[in-house]
């Protein structure tokens, strides 16, 4: 009896859970498949990477020497706090995703980026405007 | 008039007892919902606190709370400080703030931003007449016109009552910004601002009023050192100043780590004058009478930024300004007018070393200020050093 | 910056938080792993069976495994769930921290559970294997929030995360507290040195500038005596009286300006082995000298010899400011003295039995120039001075009614 009590309240939970965001398999931050990426910005685009979440910052980086493109996933807009152009040099350590349709997407863990590293992730994928080392205070209201 | 009755209310309310349910509720909400919390306690060591001649030093210890949840594309973000300062304990002051904003990117290239706030900063005993309550719209629209280039409109409405209703204002500015990065790894920018801010209750009166009303104001100033000053002078002009300042920065990467930057900036008071006596500026502690629209000058400077073995990060700043201030007279340290409008000469040194470690991040960062100005008790010396101490926990989300 | 002021205001209180940090995440992560393990554990092993259950039906009705995580992700506590093959290829996932999945595929064998940190907590991570229709393998992979766990089994109290940074934050308070009463402490004592140094620079000034003024006073003041010295000499018999008072005059000057040098200048001690007896035996002669008619003022029954090396002229001196200050304080009764060894030296006791010393004047009374009688105020400054350039000390007590008490306190015996 206790054991149904128990699951009952589960059962009808999840009965009421709302669907979660459909996302790609392969696009989490997976920690067997880091790297580290140098290059040059192509592209900088503001994309809806998460459901319920708010539109990230991402851009388009050609690898200085292979000359590979890869579409690097940073942050959302207002945390990231830099205004990032095409041309500009970023060094990229993250977890590579290769798919078929959109190439290779990086996401970020950490860039060094104008002579600062700043750290978007933990070493797990965790992401740091969730929580972590509160940097420059960015915690109060966002900022684009 | 009184545009928002709970913001004279709070205006007008001395104890901040009254503050402590709101303070609560911040504090305790994060319990009711989820979002991340972020904890930061920052120390200060400052020589000259009131920033004039008296040179009163002091040690500030603030604790801050603030919380926030995404909502996407809304989020609420909620705050309360608390500073103490160690030799003017009656100056110790809370600051909260509550607000929501919005966030929306039209496509890949443009996002637009807007935030409703409110804030308040309640002194604990003295100067009750700087108590103030402030509603604030933000809104911002950001576009890359290409990729290389980026072009930025942002809007800004403040309402703000103090405890000494002379200081009450209502304020508009409106600021175009533009940057483009070349392939010399150089960035460019240039900003303009235009910003009106009218008083809304200006002092009218004979000049033996003023006087009077000068006396009962300079119970607040003045804390380093005595001098009497009519706060407020007798005519009926003041009411409003309107500016604008045209700012150009150029930045460059110079390798992996590090890049520097000069700014220039020029700023014009394009009607009106400030209606005070006297205009004073608190180490940390905003001061009515000192803000962007109260000087017309120019300022230039640089800043280099290194990260440093250990990912440290270390940034070393100059900045020049000359600024005066329309409308207010240079005084001698008894009061006396010495005929000309005050002018400052400010150089200001400042260097910051920042980490982040897995759980938190510290800072350390010290400055120092000299100040030559035309009006002696405005001739100061600083040194300021600052250090903190932050970090964020996620609130598990619950349903 | 000083290094006591680096020290205390800033190294200080961080470290305390960074300590009270550290001591909450370790307590919290003991505690857990005494209460996590069995009892929460198992709890999240059934609740992952029973999803595996559910999940494993949806894949036998036929739903595509990319859509079968949609109505379990937002589950109470799940932080991350995922779907994998029997090859262990991520067929869906999801996660309430975007992009957050924490699985490393390297090691062939997975352990069913394990607890990893992050910044939102401890997490445990449960990897169950499941079967569906035509005994397809699955596994199913959740990362179960131990924080909000432990929340349910202490009080049941969705609040208790707030509660627990409440309390963190209220510890940070009165540690912060702490750290201000010492800094304030710390302010305060520096202040009063500070007080101390001025004060002391205050009377460096005095004492150059009075030695100067004593310095140009004293050379007219020579001449004028031996002006004086002449007239009484070879002046007229009418004004020998007129010139006998000027000469008098001019030497009480002299002795005055005398004093003021004495007491500005160095002391320098000529040590000589004494007893006590005879040095209060010179300050009661002294006494006597000047107040004649305070003869029997003095009361002293010596016992044994009590022998220490000092100034003979300077300890004197010392004893008869004392004494004089303890004859004035208007008592038929004589002033006591006494003397004792003690383990520090000698201790030397002179009461009387005045009106006594009231509480604001007592806190002034070894000040310079602090007198509340006639003259200049320097006796008493003088002769604590003086015993203490003897290395010893000097202190009063004294009741409205009941007399002033002086000790003084010299090495010996």
């Amino acid at each position: 009896m206790t054991r149904l009590r128990k699951i009952l309240p589960l059962l009808v939970f999840l009965s009421a859970a709302h669907p979660a965001f459909p996302q790609h398999p392969g696009h989490f931050y997976n920690v067997d498949t880091e790297i580290k990426v140098e290059g040059i910005i192509k592209d900088i685009s503001l994309e809806p990477r998460y459901k319920d979440r708010s539109p990230f910052l991402v851009v388009t980086l050609e690898e200085r020497l292979s000359k590979d493109i890869y579409t690097v996933e940073i942050s959302p807009s207002w945390f990231f706090g830099e205004d990032v152009h095409k041309g500009e040099n970023l060094e990229v350590t993250g977890s590579v995703v290769s798919t078929a349709d959109r190439g290779k997407i990086l996401i970020a863990r950490q860039i060094r980026f104008r002579g600062e590293t700043i750290d978007l992730r933990d070493r797990q994928g965790f992401p740091s405007w969730r929580g972590g080392p509160d940097r420059k205070g960015r915690r109060r209201g966002r900022r684009i | 008039m009184t545009l928002f009755p709970l913001l004279d209310y709070a205006g007008n309310t001395m104890s901040t007892w009254k503050y402590l349910p709101a303070a609560l509720f911040i504090i305790l909400a994060p319990g009711l919902t989820a979002g991340t919390l972020s904890l930061a306690f920052y120390q200060h060591a400052a020589d000259n606190i009131f920033q004039n001649r008296s040179a009163v030093s002091d040690g500030i210890s603030a604790l801050s709370l603030s919380w926030d949840k995404e909502f996407s594309p809304f989020s609420l973000f909620a705050g309360a400080d608390y500073s103490y300062l160690s030799r003017n304990p009656s100056l110790s002051f809370f600051n909260l703030d509550l607000g929501a904003d919005y966030l929306h990117a039209f496509n890949k290239k443009t996002a637009f931003h807007a935030s409703l706030s409110g804030t308040g900063i309640f002194f604990r005993e003295d100067a009750e007449d700087y108590n103030h309550a402030s509603l604030l719209f933000n809104s911002t629209l950001k576009t890359y016109l290409n990729d290389a280039s980026i072009l930025r409109a942002n809007y800004r409405l403040e309402y703000r009552k103090y405890g000494y209703s002379l200081f009450d204002f209502l304020s508009h500015a409106l600021t175009l910004s533009f940057d483009r990065f070349f392939r010399t790894k150089t960035t460019l920018k240039c900003e303009l601002v235009w910003g009106n801010k009218d008083f809304l209750h200006p002092f009218e009166a004979s000049a033996a009023e003023a006087d009077a009303a000068g006396y009962q104001y300079g119970k607040g100033r003045g804390r380093g050192g005595t001098r009497p000053a009519p706060a407020w002078r007798s005519q009926s002009q003041g009411r409003s100043l309107r500016m604008v300042s045209l700012s150009l920065l150029a930045a460059q990467n110079l390798w992996d780590r590090a890049g520097v930057n000069i700014l220039f900036q020029r700023q014009w008071t394009i009607s009106g004058e400030n209606p005070f006596a006297s205009i004073e500026e608190f180490y940390m502690i905003e001061n009515p009478t000192y803000d962007a629209f109260s000087w017309e000058g120019w300022a230039a400077g640089s800043n280099l930024t290194l990260e440093i073995p250990w990912d440290i990060e270390w940034k070393v700043g100059y900045n020049y300004s000359e600024r005066s201030f329309p409308g207010i007279e240079s005084l001698n340290l008894d009061g006396t007018s010495l005929g000309v409008v005050r002018n400052d000469k400010r150089h200001r040194w400042e260097t910051r070393l920042e980490k982040n470690f897995p759980g938190f991040s510290l800072f350390i960062s010290f400055s120092r200020i000299r100040n030559a100005s035309t009006d002696l008790f405005f001739d100061w010396d600083g040194r300021f050093l600052q250090a903190g101490i932050a970090w964020s926990l996620t609130l598990g989300e619950k349903r | 910056m000083k290094r006591k002021d680096f020290f205390l205001f800033f190294f200080l209180p961080f470290v305390g938080l960074i300590l009270i940090f550290f001591l909450a995440s370790y307590l919290n992560s003991s505690r857990i792993q005494k209460q996590v393990k069995g009892v929460i554990e198992e709890q999240l092993r059934a609740s992952a069976g029973i999803l595996a259950v559910g999940i494993s039906h949806l894949l036998e009705e036929g739903r595509p495994p990319d859509t079968v995580l949609g109505p379990y992700s937002g589950g109470s506590g799940i932080y991350y769930i995922a779907l994998l093959d029997a090859e262990k290829n991520i067929l869906s996932w999801s996660s309430q921290f975007e992009g957050y999945l924490p699985l490393s595929l390297k090691d062939k064998d997975l352990p069913e559970s394990w607890t990893i940190d992050s910044p939102a907590g401890k997490i445990l991570n449960l990897f169950v294997p499941f079967s569906a229709a035509e005994s397809q393998s699955y596994f199913l992979y959740l990362g179960y929030s131990l924080e909000d766990s432990l929340g349910v089994i202490a009080a049941r109290f969705r609040k208790s995360l707030a509660l627990i940074l409440g309390i963190l934050a209220l510890a940070g308070l009165v540690f912060s507290r702490g750290v201000f009463l010492i800094q304030a402490r710390y302010l305060a004592k520096t202040r009063e040195a500070d007080a101390e140094r001025l004060q002391k620079e205050h009377y460096r000034e005095i004492s150059a500038f009075t030695a100067g003024i004593a310095h140009e006073i004293k050379n007219p003041l020579n001449s004028l005596a031996l002006l004086f010295e002449l007239m009484q000499k070879k002046g007229a018999a009418a004004v020998a009286e007129d010139v006998a008072l000027g000469k008098n005059e001019v030497q009480k000057i002299s002795r005055t300006i005398d004093q003021f040098s004495d007491f500005l200048k160095p002391l320098r001690l000529t040590k000589e082995p004494l007893t006590v007896e005879d040095l209060i035996a010179g300050a009661s002669s002294s006494l006597a000298a000047e107040f004649p008619e305070k003869k029997a003022a003095v009361e002293y029954s010596p016992g044994a010899p009590l022998r220490l090396a000092a100034d003979r002229q300077l300890i004197v001196q010392a004893l008869f400011n004392i004494l004089k200050n303890a004859v004035q304080a208007e008592s038929r009764n004589p002033v006591r003295i006494d003397a004792e060894k003690t383990k520090k030296g000698i201790k030397i006791r002179i009461q009387d039995s005045g009106p006594g010393i009231p509480p604001a004047v007592i806190e002034h009374i070894f000040d310079p120039f602090f007198t509340t009688k006639t003259g200049m105020g320097v006796g008493l400054y003088l002769a604590k001075k003086i015993i203490e350039r003897h290395e010893g000390k000097v202190t009063v007590e004294s009741r409205p009614g009941q007399g002033a008490l002086f000790t003084i306190q010299l090495p010996g015996g």
